[in-house]
């Protein structure tokens, strides 16, 4: 109970820094990466796999989770405290709903668990949540959104940003990537999440876990087999591109 | 959330409701003596006044008449019964004035929080969820209000009926207080799809005006507001006496 504690574990240095929160942040750092995706009628989240042990269940490691019918969120560092924030954030949504009869906006749920990470890193006898979100969603009014938390309770609205191990190398790829052109279909902004993920994913399609919100449709898991066929289709047209160059430096 | 309705039972609070009140109708001005002895009920009491909302194409008309009773005495001819929360939120006072009053300015403080923290208008479902949410913890306790809550939000006209009891109802039309069943006649009998504007604020004048007539505890002047999409406006204030005789005149 944090009534027995009587001394803060988050206090500020002598220049002005938290450092449990930047050691919260060093623990994001090490989780499996995640990438998200706003595209025009869909928004995508990608996360990479951690190969499952031999003897293990796989369907209990998910690591993208709905909040709600028309929101979800993936994470990137301790899946235990990822747990409890998703936990509390399902609840809010329904309570929104139930308040002000209307789903929640994404910015909503999001500045929720902003501001529960944020209590954390100011209270007595707790730490802060070694949790990074991405959080995916449509608006009721159709437009799509993505928002990344950290643990210090900031949120920031992005196109397309990543987290996690890696992080830096997937979100430079982004910037050279993400254009209007190249998010312009669904299966584009797909494509471009799983080229983003290939970047610094082992062993390809079978590490990397998709899904996929439609306007005014539920969170869809892409199954493997869909997966593969993405894959596959990557490959084919980086060979031709690949064909293409080789062609124009010969001529 | 520590329940408080369930501290008392029922019968207890009751004799307390009377007695209470007995103490406070003599001070208080106008609409707060409306409980009767015999209980907590729109139908069992004898002196509220009445008020009338109605949707339509073009938004929300409301209202309302200007009388305060205390028993069969006048207390006022001039209350303002229609409590401006915000630009576009109105609500009616219907039962204990200070009841009314005090609890829809403390929505009127819920919703500009809300709009401040949400950066959008609050919806009129959401605000009359959130008087009902709180005026749901002191059911039983004799608090004593009905009213209407309308506004124009993203989705349409709204128009909300909202009470101590716990009732919270959406609708097209309403009729509030002692008067009501006069002015549901009136409403029911004009209502019709296609209304312009002038026609439902005459529509409304006419339902209050009626009630007014017939009812003891309804009078003074009819005070209307009419709800757009930009917000609401006062439209009119008309004496009950001027429109019985401008029917009068109407009627030769």
């Amino acid at each position: 109970m944090a009534a027995r504690y009587d001394r803060a574990i988050t206090v500020f240095s002598p220049d002005g820094h938290l450092f449990q929160v930047e050691y919260a942040q060093e623990a994001v750092k090490k989780g499996s990466t995640a990438v998200g995706i706003r595209g025009k009628d869909i928004v995508v989240l990608g996360v990479e796999k951690k190969s499952v042990a031999k003897l293990q269940e796989e369907r209990t490691v998910r690591k993208i989770c709905a909040l709600d019918e028309h929101v979800c969120m993936a994470f990137a560092g301790l899946t235990a405290d990822a747990r409890i924030v998703i936990n509390r954030a399902r609840v809010e949504c329904q309570s929104h709903r139930l308040t002000v009869e209307d789903p929640v906006t994404v910015e909503y749920i999001t500045r929720y668990i902003a501001t529960l990470k944020q209590r954390y890193t100011q209270s007595n006898g707790r730490r802060p949540f070694g949790i990074s979100a991405l959080i995916v969603g449509f608006d009721y009014d159709g437009t799509p959104r993505l928002y990344q938390t950290d643990p210090s309770g900031t949120y920031h609205a992005w196109k397309s940003n990543a987290i996690g191990r890696s992080a830096k190398t997937v979100r430079e790829f982004l910037e050279k990537n993400y254009t209007e052109e190249a998010i312009a279909t669904d299966n584009d902004a797909i494509k471009l999440a799983i080229k983003a993920l290939l970047e610094v994913v082992q062993s390809g399609g079978k590490n990397i876990e998709l899904a996929v919100i439609r306007r005014s449709q539920p969170l869809k898991i892409l199954e493997s087999k869909e997966i593969e066929t993405l894959v596959a289709e990557i490959e084919k047209e980086k060979e031709e591109e690949a064909e293409k160059k080789k062609q124009k430096k010969a001529t | 959330m520590h329940s408080r309705r369930f501290r008392h039972t029922r019968e207890c609070r009751q004799e307390l409701i009377g007695r209470h009140l007995e103490h406070v109708r003599v001070d208080i001005e106008g609409a707060t003596s409306l409980h009767s002895m015999a209980g907590v009920g729109r139908k069992k009491d004898g002196a509220r006044e009445e008020r009338r909302g109605g949707e339509f194409q073009h938004g929300v008309i409301v209202a309302v008449d200007s009388r305060a009773t205390a028993g069969s005495y006048i207390a006022s001819q001039t209350v303002k019964k229609v409590i401006e929360i915000n630009p576009y939120l109105l609500g009616t006072m219907a039962g204990g004035a200070a009841d009314c009053s005090f609890w829809e300015r403390l929505l009127a403080r819920q919703c500009r929080i809300y709009e401040l923290r949400n950066k959008e208008r609050i919806s009129v479902a959401a605000a009359s969820k959130l008087l009902a949410n709180m005026v749901y913890q002191y059911k039983g306790m004799g608090l004593s209000m009905g009213t209407m809550v309308c506004g124009w939000d993203k989705r349409g006209p709204g128009l909300y009926y909202v009470d101590s009891e716990g009732n919270r109802v959406c609708g097209d039309s309403f009729s509030v207080g002692s008067g009501s069943v006069y002015a549901y006649g009136v409403l029911d009998r004009g209502r019709r799809e296609d209304l312009s504007v002038e026609e439902a604020c005459e529509l409304g004048r006419r339902a209050i005006y009626q009630a007014t007539y017939r009812d003891a505890y309804s009078g003074g002047v009819v005070n209307l507001y009419h709800v757009k999409s930009d917000g609401w406006v006062c439209v009119s204030q008309n004496d009950v006496a001027d429109l019985h005789r401008k029917y009068l005149d109407e009627a030769k």
